[in-house]
């Protein structure tokens, strides 16, 4: 396998509420965190920026200037860099963009950086965030929201599959208990949960209850991406990146040309491809989770089960800690916390912990060589794959 | 001064190239194009075709039949301008003619509706009279 680039350095910042920062102050914060915990890097090893947009969804407005702005502030002149924005895919396009101005050589390393949060939904927030993820003319006039939108997916995938409400509920469940072994999950402190308290949480939007969606908070993180070539110089043992896909199939939900087989097929399939890999050699997974629904349908567009039973694979605890195969090691959106867009940045850190082998305690997985991670923006719009491993 | 309450859910905002599928609702009727180089259907309008990038597409009406393609029932309003609706049934509905568009189903039982349920064309009338087209069973 030949690697296309290396992660080095990881940091995130504890997902949580934070209305004392502005989009531009929660990028300090997460800055602050990664040099605090990665004393030894200095402005001259980073040579390319890559930033999501800041404060993206909020009242104040959104900022595009974001990676010129904390360039300055890093005392850096990077040779790459700009904002950019695929929703919760926008890091896993980080890194395969960075990995390719590596390649080219435009520079030598690249700081990914993400700091997301969720606007508050009064005065006229949610109708905003509504057009945004819908389509303004078409779809907002019939009170689209995102977990409704979601909901579409789950009860076509329901009526194809025969996949149940148990089921659903059980990613849910695997997913909390990987996060009473993370010391900054949000909903850790909550304990345990079984498939009983999820059916019987408050209902949002058919299928989904409560506990059927994520929980909207804030946060961010940070990943510092090298040529490989000097991978060893920063990390004893980095996390290669070998493969990746990248495919953007739709905006508006009503115009997806099926529900239940997301770009995540194709992706997967370029990704393992690259890595000259498969699926059975992968020994975990990270998949984007904003509701229970989503792993189901990744895991089997990954083909780590057959189309449809994606339900059976979650089912028993068969992804939970102890389990026969580990997806989301760290809670996931539903249990870590859902970070806005910067989510999709928290998988990637997560699969690089394990494949560096610093998760940590009990999470640490005993064989994490390779693993593959699967974001997407929008409403399951913009996907991509990545293949991770620790063999150079 | 009427009694009658005014809806207080949104309208859309009109761009100038899908004016006529508005007026075609205030008309009472669904509009939808077709790409005049392959003779494919679609929505939403568009000013070429997604197909072949053919100018400007024609204009047909459908027949307001339909089925439901997939469906979730909303408990948690969006915003308080759902509020009184819920819950309320939100779909994608394939018309006959093959284009996909968003809907609510309207004048049934949410815990009724399935997934191939046959329904029809109807409006729903907003704020300043504006119709959008909605669809009921058939």
């Amino acid at each position: 396998m030949k690697p296309l680039a290396a992660i080095v350095a990881v940091s995130e910042m504890k997902p949580g509420r934070y209305p004392q920062y502005n989009g531009m102050e929660m990028y300090r914060q997460v800055i602050a965190q990664f040099l605090r915990e990665w004393p030894e890097l200095r402005p001259s090893d980073i040579g390319g920026l890559l930033s999501a947009p800041a404060g993206m969804a909020s009242a104040d407005g959104t900022d595009v200037f974001a990676h010129e702005k904390i360039a300055e502030e890093l005392g850096i002149e990077p040779s790459f860099s700009e904002t950019i924005n695929a929703g919760g895919g926008t890091y896993a396009l980080m890194l395969i963009r960075a990995s390719l101005a590596i390649e080219r050589g435009l520079c030598d390393s690249v700081l990914c950086l993400g700091a997301g949060r969720f606007p508050n939904v009064g005065s006229g927030m949610a109708e905003m965030m509504s057009k945004l993820i819908s389509h303004p003319e078409f779809e907002y006039p019939y009170g689209t929201y995102i977990p409704p939108i979601f909901a579409l997916n789950a009860t076509r995938h329901m009526h194809e599959f025969g996949t149940t409400r148990e089921q659903l509920a059980q990613v849910a469940v695997s997913q909390r208990e990987w996060s009473l072994l993370h010391p900054d999950a949000l909903m850790a402190p909550q304990g345990r949960l079984t498939i009983d308290k999820v059916l019987s949480s408050r209902p949002i939007a058919y299928p989904f209850n409560l506990l059927d969606c994520s929980v909207p908070s804030e946060g961010g993180s940070a990943v510092l991406v090298v040529s490989p070539k000097i991978a060893k110089r920063y990390a004893k043992k980095p996390c290669y990146l070998f493969g990746f896909g990248e495919k953007h199939t739709h905006s508006s939900i009503s115009q997806a040309h099926d529900l239940t087989t997301l770009g995540s097929k194709e992706t997967s399939a370029q990704a393992y491809r690259m890595a000259g890999v498969g699926p059975g050699d992968m020994d975990f997974a990270q998949l984007y989770d904003s509701f229970s629904i989503n792993p189901i349908i990744y895991a089997e567009d990954l083909g780590l089960c057959p189309k449809g039973k994606g339900g059976a694979f979650f089912a028993g605890g068969r992804t939970a800690p102890g389990g026969e195969f580990p997806v989301n090691t760290y809670g996931g959106l539903m249990s870590f916390g859902h970070v806005g867009d910067a989510s999709g940045q928290t998988m990637i850190v997560e699969a690089a912990r394990q494949i560096m082998g610093i998760a940590g305690g009990e999470r640490q997985l005993k064989k994490a060589d390779l693993g593959v991670v699967h974001c997407y923006g929008g409403m399951m719009s913009e996907h991509a794959t990545l293949v991770l491993g620790s063999q150079a | 001064m009427s009694n009658v309450p005014v809806n207080p859910k949104p309208v859309p905002e009109i761009n100038a190239h899908s004016k006529p599928y508005w007026d075609g609702a205030q008309r009472g009727e669904l509009m939808f194009q077709r790409c005049r180089g392959t003779g494919k259907p679609f929505l939403y309008p568009r000013l070429w075709s997604p197909f072949d990038f053919s100018p400007d597409p024609a204009w047909e009406k459908a027949s307001g039949l339909g089925t439901v393609f997939s469906y979730t029932i909303v408990y948690q309003p969006p915003y308080a301008a759902f509020k009184a609706d819920c819950p309320f049934v939100m779909a994608i509905i394939k018309l006959a003619e093959g284009p996909q568009m968003m809907s609510n189903l309207l004048n049934c039982d949410p815990e009724s509706v399935t997934i191939g349920m046959k329904v029809k064309l109807c409006f729903e009338t907003r704020a300043g009279g504006f119709k959008i087209p909605q669809f009921e069973p058939a």
